[in-house]
């Protein structure tokens, strides 16, 4: 009898102290929040935890969610060029090469967007270039923290659940992964049992439940101690913007970087791939712009977008036209996937722009797809039209 | 079930060294993050 006593003591105690734990860490992330997180991008902690986003979240900053793009250094990137007299936000951009749809979907999962709806989404082309996603970039930003929370939400279908497990066991059954087995076994459990995923879905649930509240806090810990070691952040005081006059100093300083090749790639980049770009000649030909599996996946996100109540600029990237024409993709075919892209975004009642009439004006893409100095520009007119005062 | 001490105590050694685990894993262990990061 006294065996059972002391063990509930001791669980009140270890539960006290965790709450306390958890408690004191979270008060300290919010009082001690620094906004140079929110533009140092493609920080591992930030984007796959959830603690800090939320924070920047509930202090009303626009939540851009990307992939390598959104680490790009130029003075027109979204993440450096707010706050504007028109958009007084400070922008938090989230999003590394490799990140795909799924990963933004359990992302936006596991927020509160009770507070701040305010969330712009850049499609990626190559997200849907087919066979894109290898399980090795996809698994160096997975985050079973985010997982979890994803298959422990009871306002997702169970078909939803069904569908994204599958996705999961493939995606991360890497020669890598030897940490997050368990997030792989009950993936494949969900994927092979599916009839009996209800029960599987109880049996588990408690366990789950646990983890995901110990990674929460280890979470915590690691922005707690990454938010002690940022230095402090200056605030860019916010004017009025003369978008004639951007777009001016945007081709200006394309133009300076942009000097020797035809596909108005920067110097730098046409250097770096001048060896293999007579092999590119028609290399995409017959490449499949219609049946990726991301589409399902970009669908997800979508459906996660409307149960969450939010509604977000959908930004569609396009590419450079000059360079994709070389490598033989047709540009009808790029169309149709925008318009596709776009369409689905629109059935949900979200806005979506697309970019393809930008695919032949010069400096919107610094390389094959990753937006430069114009294409920045054209995001943040975007974000200044659909957030800014005059909205 | 092992006795640890008399009275309370034996509770309160078992809660403290659960949370002594608990915060060597959230500070000091594997951060939530595939280590090939470093790749990408």
């Amino acid at each position: 009898m006294k065996s059972w006593r002391n063990l509930l003591i001791g669980v009140i105690v270890f539960v006290l102290c965790w709450a306390g734990l958890d408690f004191y860490l979270t008060r300290e992330i919010k009082s001690g929040y620094n906004y140079a997180v929110n533009g140092d991008s493609a920080d591992i902690i930030k984007d796959q935890g959830v603690i800090l986003q939320q924070t920047s979240l509930d202090k009303g900053d626009i939540l851009l969610l990307g992939s390598s793009e959104v680490g790009t250094v130029f003075e027109q990137n979204a993440r450096t060029f707010f706050p504007t007299n028109e958009v007084p936000y400070m922008v938090n951009a989230v999003g590394r090469a490799g990140i795909l749809n799924l990963e933004h979907a359990f992302n936006i999962d596991s927020l509160d967007f009770s507070k701040n709806q305010k969330v712009v989404y850049l499609v990626s082309y190559a997200w849907f270039a087919q066979d894109s996603s290898s399980p090795d970039s996809f698994y160096a930003n997975f985050s079973k923290n985010k997982f979890y929370r994803y298959m422990t939400d009871w306002s997702i279908p169970d078909d939803e659940k069904i569908q994204t497990a599958e996705r999961i066991s493939s995606l991360i059954r890497t020669y890598s992964n030897t940490d997050d087995m368990d997030a792989w076994v009950y993936a494949e459990l969900c994927k092979y049992c599916a009839p009996a995923f209800t029960w599987i879905e109880a049996a588990a649930y408690p366990g789950l439940m646990f983890e995901q509240a110990v990674l929460s806090t280890k979470d915590k810990a690691a922005s707690y101690l990454y938010l002690k070691d940022l230095g402090p952040y200056e605030m860019k005081a916010p004017a009025s913007t003369d978008w004639e006059k951007e777009y001016r100093n945007a081709d200006a300083e394309g133009s300076k970087l942009v000097t020797n090749n035809d596909f108005y790639f920067e110097d730098s980049y046409a250097n770096e791939i001048a060896d293999i770009l007579p092999g590119q000649k028609n290399i995409d030909a017959s490449l499949d712009l219609e049946s990726s599996q991301e589409f399902k996946d970009y669908e997800i996100c979508l459906k996660t977008c409307a149960r969450k109540h939010i509604k977000p600029l959908i930004i569609v990237e396009s590419v450079n036209g000059w360079y994709y024409d070389y490598k033989g993709v047709d540009r009808e075919k790029r169309i149709k996937l925008y318009n596709r892209l776009c369409a689905m975004a629109e059935e949900y009642g979200f806005t979506a722009h697309d970019m393809s009439n930008l695919e032949y004006t010069p400096y919107t893409y610094y390389d094959q797809w990753h937006l430069g100095w114009r294409g920045w520009l054209y995001v943040d007119q975007k974000i200044t039209d659909y957030f800014g005062s005059d909205s | 079930m092992v006795q640890i001490a008399e009275g309370p105590v034996g509770g309160i050694i078992l809660g403290a060294f659960l949370f002594g685990a608990l915060l060597i894993y959230v500070f000091a262990g594997k951060q939530d993050i595939p280590f090939i990061y470093q790749q990408f």
